[in-house]
């Protein structure tokens, strides 16, 4: 029991370091606070249960990363969800005085458009915000590193032309 | 859109809305497809059970046509054949699958898990169609102790055509039945992984 709480705690604290990331994932999959809630609380429990497959030797935000998109990818959404809290975009407003307005703005546009992209173009726009190289999402995803490129440079085109569909652009 | 600025939006992001639970026993995977096929399954083998043990009194109403021993016959290989199915499902549904495999990989685990499913669950429904051609077969030639009166050849020989009539058109209903059923309700995972997979397909 003490050794379950020990690795649980262990685990718990690693969640606090990277929870940033799964929230981002959970935005980036789906649309309302309630369904984002849901998939967080799923990539917890697959972390939790793949946990003693982690080798320590290996970085872990690497291993996080992949089991957090593995399971987002195949996530079910609510059936019979009420349609009730999708975030509005913040107005336009006087943003140039302060940029952390500016960054809020652009990531609300971003989320709203990379909602719309297929859950693999979604992975592969994640990878790239990652700073992943395209060898590195290939492996990843378990593609060729041309499809990857052919593949990401699709899914950027369809994401600057759902951001400029909202009327926005940066 | 300049990525970069996005980037730097990206990193500022740091998700300080999110709340980590406070312990992890109690947290229960809810929207995988594997884990809502397997619990559609496990329900539906839960009501099976009941229907089975109901089914094992069914001699005891002393219905006409209903003899006891081709019933308890069928029956004793029904329960049998359930219990091979039950404990193969199980086993299927204590299994766990590694998430930390590439995408691809991992959705073709997934992929084949339902689909393995899937087929399981289909030849559990089908493996019951021989058992009540069986149990007709020894009604039939069980059928003069059963009549009230002598039964002719003539009479015999339709009540033989009229079993084998009803047996072809319930074989085709069980199937028909079966296939739209998973069709509706099983279906649908096995779709939904399928085309992520085609979405990993060479551009």
């Amino acid at each position: 029991m003490a050794t379950l709480n020990t690795r649980e705690t262990a685990f718990l604290n690693l969640m606090e370091v990277h929870k940033g990331i799964i929230h981002k994932i959970s935005k980036m999959y789906m649309d309302t606070p309630e369904d984002q809630q849901d998939l967080f609380q799923e990539v917890i429990y697959q972390l939790w249960r793949s946990y003693d497959s982690f080798n320590s030797q290996s970085k872990f935000s690497t291993w996080m990363y992949r089991v957090a998109l593995n399971t987002a990818v195949v996530f079910f959404r609510k059936e019979n969800k009420k349609i009730s809290s999708i975030p509005e975009l913040p107005e336009h407003i006087a943003v140039e005085e302060d940029p952390s307005v500016l960054k809020e703005l652009q990531l609300a546009h971003f989320y709203k458009a990379v909602q719309k992209l297929d859950n693999i173009e979604k992975a592969l726009i994640f990878y790239h915000l990652e700073n992943y190289s395209h060898k590195e999402i290939a492996a990843n995803l378990g593609i060729s590193e041309g499809n990857t490129r052919v593949k990401l440079n699709r899914a950027k085109t369809k994401l600057k032309a759902l951001i400029k569909q909202q009327g926005y652009e940066f | 859109m300049n990525f970069d600025e996005l980037q730097s939006a990206w990193n500022s992001d740091e998700g300080k809305d999110a709340v980590l639970p406070e312990t992890l026993q109690r947290l229960k995977s809810a929207h995988m497809p594997v884990t809502k096929l397997r619990k559609n399954m496990r329900t539906e083998f839960i009501m099976l059970i009941v229907f089975f043990f109901l089914m094992g009194f069914f001699p005891l109403l002393s219905i006409r046509g209903v003899p006891p021993v081709p019933f308890y016959a069928m029956y004793t290989a029904l329960i049998m054949l359930a219990v091979f199915h039950l404990t193969k499902f199980y086993r299927f549904y204590q299994r766990l699958y590694a998430n930390t495999l590439s995408s691809k990989d991992n959705l073709y685990e997934v992929y084949y898990d339902i689909k393995l499913n899937i087929e399981m669950y289909k030849s559990f429904n089908y493996s019951i169609i021989p058992l009540i051609m069986l149990y007709l077969v020894m009604v039939i030639l069980d059928l003069d102790h059963l009549a009230a009166a002598p039964v002719t050849p003539h009479k015999k020989m339709v009540i033989i055509i009229s079993f084998v009539v009803t047996f072809i058109a319930m074989v085709v209903v069980v199937i028909a039945l079966v296939e739209w059923w998973v069709g509706c309700f099983y279906g649908k995972y096995l779709r939904q992984v399928g085309k992520l997979l085609d979405e990993l397909r060479e551009a």
